[in-house]
């Protein structure tokens, strides 16, 4: 589904490289997660899927087709919700299918169930400014699926929420994830979210970005009604990744990080 | 003062001064109630009027104005002759046609030059040079153009309120949060779609504020060009009455001034609101 290849990226003409030689594939209905410390690059990475950055080199493609820009097939979940306060839920939720020109009783209905799918349904007609951070979320998933993506892009996602709203998102978006046959790259700072939700997970490295390990993750599916941190697979692959990205993070205390010294273009990564 | 623990080390260390209490709430007087407000302000403001018309009684009617003559000159200019609405009429005629003008042209132009960095390159030095020219010094140039006809009202308006329009727009655009062109950009949004739908609904503070700039500005310049060369409309009142020394006359086109001013005010801060819920409402909400 998601092909990437030999992608580089640099900031500037004589900037570090933020990425080197990075290749990943996805595989359709694949959920995969990046995680890495900062300046790894994995949301430079994600926003080169998206569209919103170039590679220096390499290629992206989306189901066998090169990706060279934003697309219909693809969408993007911001770590910061990003939604219009001058919208309300309801017309967030439509943001896509109004661009694609759709009328507005058959792209409001259409939100409407995903609104309604995600439990928010009574907060449809609230403004960003009126609801929650975990509700403004919601509405941020429901602007992204509701265009149908091949391709779901998720940065940091839940980042910005508290502890108890993460984990029912993430549970949320367990069951979304069963019921399509969606592909999810998922970049987080959180172990336990990665391995919680994904098929496999990518460990990144800095100086310059790239895979240093992946992790299968086979737990049994779904994950949300059973106590899988009590599985010993769980405890293996956490144990792991902690190792390798202690490590990491033991290598670069006193370099800068890469992304923010790029001329300040990228520094949320 | 309430004591505080360390200052008399015998009584409980753990004991809460009622003004960090946390139910505690800071006693508010009569003066911040509605009615307390009012009331001193209607005191203050009778006084006030009290005072000037002792003072006023030993003085020429000829130099100073009794509130009880300027009030008689209200109803003379308001209701017996009326002559007063006809010049509200003669100043704000073109106001609303060359205002309207102002903010069109303001917005599209001030759009094109956020959006465009070689437009902005080219035109920011003119912008900003005649946004820093008192528009009221152009006043004796237009009338060679215009004449004192509608025409020179409505150049005047329009040159009053373009260049603050065009600098806010232009502000506003630049200042829109690059996350939330992102979500244009991933949605694969045109640019015709960009402006409309994030660019435009984004700026839109920034426009109000450049709106409320023009607003003063225009006022300012119509009032000194019906002053300088036109003497008609409430300038043109003013100076006929301060010319033959009608003092209390001359108080009422300042009032009326003063009231058409406060009233666009309100009819922009409505506008506001009803063009902008969403931040209405999220300053309801922190306030609450």
């Amino acid at each position: 589904m998601l092909d990437i290849q030999h992608v580089d990226k640099s900031f500037g003409q004589e900037g570090p490289p933020v990425l080197d030689d990075f290749s990943l594939a996805v595989a359709e209905g694949e959920f995969v997660s990046l995680i890495g410390p900062s300046g790894c690059g994995k949301t430079t990475l994600l926003r080169i899927v998206a569209g919103l950055l170039t590679a220096t080199s390499g290629t992206v493609a989306v189901a066998g087709v090169p990706s060279l820009g934003p697309s219909r097939d693809k969408a993007v979940v911001f770590q910061h919700f990003n939604l219009f306060p001058w919208r309300t839920a309801l017309a967030n939720a439509a943001y896509g299918l109004e661009i694609q020109g759709m009328s507005r009783a058959e792209r409001e209905e259409r939100a409407m169930q995903w609104l309604v799918k995600l439990g928010l349904e009574r907060y449809a007609h609230h403004y960003p400014g009126e609801i929650s951070g975990g509700m403004r979320q919601r509405v941020g998933i429901a602007r992204a699926l509701v265009i149908e993506p091949k391709l779901l892009l998720m940065d940091e996602p839940f980042g910005a929420l508290d502890a108890l709203t993460r984990e029912h998102l993430q549970g949320e978006l367990q069951r979304i994830a069963e019921s399509t046959s969606l592909t999810i790259l998922f970049v987080t700072h959180s172990i336990d979210e990665a391995v919680y939700l994904s098929d496999r997970v990518i460990v990144m490295g800095t100086h310059p970005g790239r895979i240093i390990r992946e992790f299968q993750v086979d737990l049994r599916r779904p994950r949300y009604d059973y106590n899988f941190r009590a599985e010993p697979q769980y405890a293996a692959i956490r144990g792991e990744i902690w190792s390798l990205l202690e490590r990491e993070l033991a290598i670069t205390p006193d370099e800068p990080l890469v992304d923010a010294t790029a001329g300040g273009v990228d520094t949320r990564s | 003062m309430t004591p505080t623990p360390a200052a008399h080390p015998g009584r409980s260390p753990i004991r809460i001064s009622p003004l960090h209490h946390p139910h505690h709430r800071p006693r508010r007087g009569f003066l911040y109630t509605g009615t307390g407000v009012w009331t001193v302000r209607i005191v203050t403001f009778v006084a006030l009027i009290v005072v000037w018309q002792l003072y006023a009684s030993g003085v020429s009617r000829a130099l100073f104005a009794a509130p009880s003559a300027i009030l008689e000159s209200i109803i003379e200019l308001t209701i017996t002759e009326a002559t007063l609405w006809g010049a509200i009429a003669t100043s704000m005629g073109a106001l609303f046609a060359g205002f309207g003008l102002a903010i069109v042209v303001g917005v599209f132009i001030g759009l094109l030059m956020g959006r465009f960095r070689p437009l902005e390159l080219v035109l920011d030095p003119y912008v900003s040079f005649l946004y820093a020219l008192p528009t009221i010094a152009l006043i004796p140039l237009l009338v060679i153009w215009f004449g004192i006809d509608t025409q020179l009202r409505l150049a005047l308006v329009f040159l009053a309120g373009v260049f603050p329009v065009i600098i806010n727009t232009m502000a506003g655009v630049k200042n829109v949060d690059g996350e939330l062109l992102d979500v244009g950009r991933v949605t694969c949004a045109s640019e015709r779609q960009m402006v409309t739908t994030i660019v435009l609904p984004a700026a839109l503070p920034f426009i109000f504020a450049g709106i409320r700039v023009a607003l003063s500005q225009a006022l300012v310049g119509v009032i000194v060009a019906e002053m300088t060369a036109i003497i008609t409309g409430l300038g043109g009142m003013i100076i006929r009455f301060a010319n033959f020394f009608q003092t209390a006359n001359l108080f009422v086109p300042i009032l009326a001034i003063m009231a058409v001013s406060v009233s666009l005010t309100t009819l922009l801060k409505w506008l506001e609101r009803r063009l902008m819920p969403w931040d209405h409402r999220h300053l309801e909400e922190e306030g609450a």
